[in-house]
This record gives C-alpha cells, sequence and structure tokens, in this order.
C-alpha cells in the first residue's frame, strides 16, 4: 500500500517502482549484514547505498531476467570485497575466498554435539543470551557470514550459494561445521579467542 | 537412519534445506530418537537466539520510499543527511540510469582492431564492453552529475583530451565515469541515465578505419557512424582526434541529441 501511495504521490516510473519492491523487503537485511561486514556503522550505512545506487545502475526490467533478492547481497558482498582490496575502508568481515580443505579439518558431522552444561531450560537461555553473541563473533570469518546470510539475512542455502559464489553442496557443509562450532564455543567459551576488531550491535 | 547419520543433516533439516525423502527420513528418526529429538531442540533455541541477537539492531534507518525517489531523481534537499561520497553516489543513482562509456572508446577501439581480423566490428565491442557493465554492476570510479568534474577526472587519468557532455536534466542524468585500458591504451567512459534506460559514451583515440563495418549518416553537419547490435544502437561521431561513440538500448533518434553536445 505505501508503494502504491508513493507512485501516486511521486509519480513514480513503472522500473523505480519495480525496484523500490524489490529492495524494500531486504532493506533491514542488508543493513544488518553490512553492519558485521563494515567496521563501523557509518560504513555500514554507506555500504548499503552503494548497493543500491550500483543495483540500481544495473537493474533493466526489460531484460530476460528476472531480479532477486540474493542479487543485492551478491552486490553488497561484491562492494564490501572492493573494500577490502582498496584498503580505503575498515571491514570487520573478510567476503574473501575460502579454502573449503582448512573447513574440513576437525569437524566430523557424525560424531555427538558438545553438550552445553545448564540444569534448568531458563538457566540455559539466560547462558545463550549472554553467550551466543560472543560465540558467533569467535567463529572464522567463512563460518561466521555463512550463518549471518542464514540467520541475520534469512537467505536459504541456494541464495546463500549464489552471494558465496559458491555449490549448494558447500553451503550445505559449511553451515553445518559453522553451527557445529557454534556449540563447540558455547560449550567451551574459553575457546572463543577470534573476535572481530569491532563488534557491532 | 542412524544418530551419526542423523546429525549430519539435523542442520539442513532444520532450516528446511533437504529433499522430502531425506528430510522424512530425518524426522522419523527423531520421533523415535529421545537424545536426537533433544538436540533439535537445543538447536531451535540457539538458532532463535542468535537470530535475536543478529537483528537486534540500534538506529537502523527507516525505509523511506519517498525519500529514496527523489535520492533516485538527485532532488539535492533529500540528500542532505547523506555523507559526501553517499550524496554523490546518490546523485548518480538518482540521475537515473544511463551509462556513457567515455574513455572506453579509446579501448574499444584497440579492441576493435585486435578483432577486425575474426570479423567483430566496433560496435559488438562497443556492446559487449556495455553489457558487461550493466551485466556486472560495474563500479564507476568517479561519481557525479557534474560534466565538468567528470571530464577533469577522465582528463587526468587517460590524458585524453575528453569533454563529457552536460545534458538538459530533462533530457538525462549524468551519473560519473571510468577510465580503462584495452590493449595497453588507455579510454574513457561515462554513463547517462535517459529516461528509464542507460547510455554509455565512450571516448577513444583512433582512426576512422575502425568505423568502416558502420553505416555512415550525415546528420547536423557532421559525419556519423551507426550500428545496430543485439538489440543496442550505437551511434559513432569523430570530435578532434577522439572518437566519441554512444551505446544504449535507446533507439537511435534519441542518440543524436546526446551525440550533440559532444560538440561542445
Amino acid at each position: 500500500m505505501f508503494i502504491e501511495e508513493c507512485i501516486g504521490n511521486l509519480r513514480m516510473s513503472e522500473t523505480e517502482a519495480a525496484f523500490l519492491r524489490l529492495v524494500r523487503p531486504c532493506w533491514r537485511r542488508l543493513y544488518l549484514v553490512a553492519r558485521h561486514y563494515a567496521s563501523s556503522v557509518e560504513d555500514a550505512r554507506d555500504l548499503v547505498q552503494e548497493t543500491l545506487l550500483r543495483a540500481w545502475a544495473a537493474y533493466n526490467p526489460s531484460e530476460d531476467r528476472s531480479y532477486r533478492e540474493g542479487w543485492l547481497f551478491v552486490i553488497q558482498r561484491r562492494v564490501a570485497a572492493e573494500w577490502v582490496r582498496q584498503a580505503h575502508r575498515r571491514v570487520a568481515l573478510e567476503p574473501g575466498e575460502h579454502d573449503e580443505l582448512t573447513e574440513l579439518v576437525g569437524t566430523d558431522l557424525s560424531e555427538p554435539f558438545a553438550a552445553i552444561a545448564s540444569s534448568t531450560e531458563n538457566q540455559f537461555r539466560d547462558f545463550l543470551d549472554e553467550g551466543v553473541a560472543a560465540a558467533f563473533d569467535a567463529l572464522e570469518p567463512a563460518f561466521r557470514e555463512v550463518v549471518l546470510l542464514s540467520v541475520a539475512a534469512d537467505l536459504n542455502y541456494h541464495e546463500i550459494a549464489e552471494v558465496l559464489g559458491c555449490p549448494l553442496g558447500t553451503v550445505m557443509s559449511r553451515m553445518a561445521r559453522a553451527r557445529r562450532k557454534l556449540r563447540e564455543r558455547l560449550a567451551h567459551p574459553s575457546k572463543a579467542v577470534h573476535r572481530r576488531p569491532e563488534a557491532l550491535r | 537412519m542412524t544418530c551419526s547419520e542423523a546429525r549430519q543433516y539435523i542442520f539442513a533439516f532444520l532450516d528446511n534445506e533437504l529433499d522430502s525423502a531425506l528430510s522424512l527420513e530425518v524426522q522419523q528418526h527423531i520421533e523415535h530418537c529421545a537424545l536426537c529429538a533433544r538436540e533439535c531442540e537445543i538447536e531451535k533455541i540457539v538458532r532463535r537466539q542468535l537470530a535475536a541477537k543478529l537483528k537486534e539492531a540500534q538506529a537502523l534507518p527507516e525505509f523511506d520510499e519517498s525519500a529514496l525517489v527523489r535520492l533516485l531523481r538527485s532532488e539535492p534537499g533529500a540528500l542532505g543527511r547523506m555523507s559526501r561520497t553517499t550524496r554523490r553516489y546518490w546523485k548518480l543513482g538518482t540521475a537515473g540510469a544511463l551509462a556513457a562509456v567515455l574513455v572506453l572508446a579509446a579501448s574499444l577501439f584497440v579492441v576493435n582492431s585486435a578483432r577486425k581480423a575474426q570479423g567483430v566490428s566496433l560496435a559488438d565491442v562497443l556492446v559487449e564492453d556495455f553489457d558487461h557493465f550493466v551485466t556486472e554492476a560495474k563500479p564507476l570510479q568517479i561519481v557525479s552529475a557534474d560534466a565538468k568534474e567528470v571530464s577533469e577526472w577522465l582528463r587526468e587519468r587517460t590524458a585524453l583530451a575528453v569533454s563529457v557532455p552536460s545534458v538538459d536534466p530533462a533530457m538525462a542524468s549524468l551519473m560519473g565515469g571510468r577510465k580503462c585500458k584495452i590493449n595497453g591504451k588507455p579510454a574513457a567512459f561515462a554513463v547517462y541515465r535517459i529516461g528509464n534506460e542507460m547510455a554509455s559514451l565512450v571516448a577513444l583515440h583512433e582512426s576512422d578505419e575502425a568505423l568502416v563495418h558502420m553505416n555512415r549518416v550525415e546528420r547536423n553537419g557532421h559525419t556519423h557512424w551507426v550500428d545496430h547490435c543485439r538489440g543496442h544502437t550505437v551511434l559513432a561521431c569523430r570530435r578532434g582526434e577522439l572518437i566519441y561513440a554512444v551505446i544504449s538500448r535507446l533507439p537511435e533518434e534519441s542518440l543524436y541529441a546526446l551525440m550533440q553536445r559532444t560538440e561542445g
């Protein structure tokens, strides 16, 4: 309804309206993800805006293709990667290429999960409330990113594969390992040593 | 399915990412395995708590669509709260979407020369480059609606006597530019938005031979070269030592006005 009102008030072109329809549902999620890529709130804002401008520059609904939400996250990740290469912005979560072999070492997906000590459900929830963010921050970048795109951006595995530019099987494998590692970090908080330079929340 | 097998799929199962057959197998195992069922419940809580943490955000900007539209249209008042850099980017986006690549002309000609032997025309090269720019969402290196600023930036970096034309805002909007090198030669590239379409203006340092495959048209007292390729129009014209070419999905008639502005 709001979009239609804008169209009426501003006589939005069909292209602009279509672009806004694409952006609006993921506006908040783009910011949530940007806050983890970027090192400051200001940079996160610029990251989203640059993402949208590039998307707008490339947007052409007359082309024989469909634009999905994942496309915006692909562009956002590309911009963040450029910032890393150009070194003119601080990036907290580097969206680099990740060595899949390294990921495979030390995580047997068939083994039992790490046990988290807690006597009651309320205690468990309190424990998580205090520790889950630190456990997430302690994940290696490749694992943090895949969890971020799933949990904060609400992307499905196909979309995450598109964003990361990797096969679906890699996403599934990486996600399982990331979540296991998260459980391990929760069970053994002392292992949570890999912290981002500047956690943003 | 055993517990160890179920554990391999438990996260994808909870994320609804398994195919129906495998999902059913995991579901059936969980219904009969208290240990795995408990792990599922723990994981659900962990994920929920993590989502709450990652999504709890203070001071997230509201999505103001009317402001966004104004920004897309370069209304100065709508840019007030943005950083200088961002403002320039918004001007670019607002202006609409037309990309003209100025410096690319030189490079395109070089590429064209190299491809002549393979029967690839200049128009093909220009359209291919234009498509690449659009589909890859290649970044502009200077984002500005100020033709003078873009021209100076390109001249400094390409050593080409490029003059990016300013345009009537009612007709089109300048978005910015890029420099590039093709076969070792610098080229200039500017991008415009005309209505809902993009157009690129490329400036190349080349001879007229590069245009022999295009149709020659006398218009506005100048010789133009026109070609159509994969749904795009390519309109070229010589300006001193440089050749300017406009590439767009717009029809030929829509591009003469922009080309005329390069007479400068």
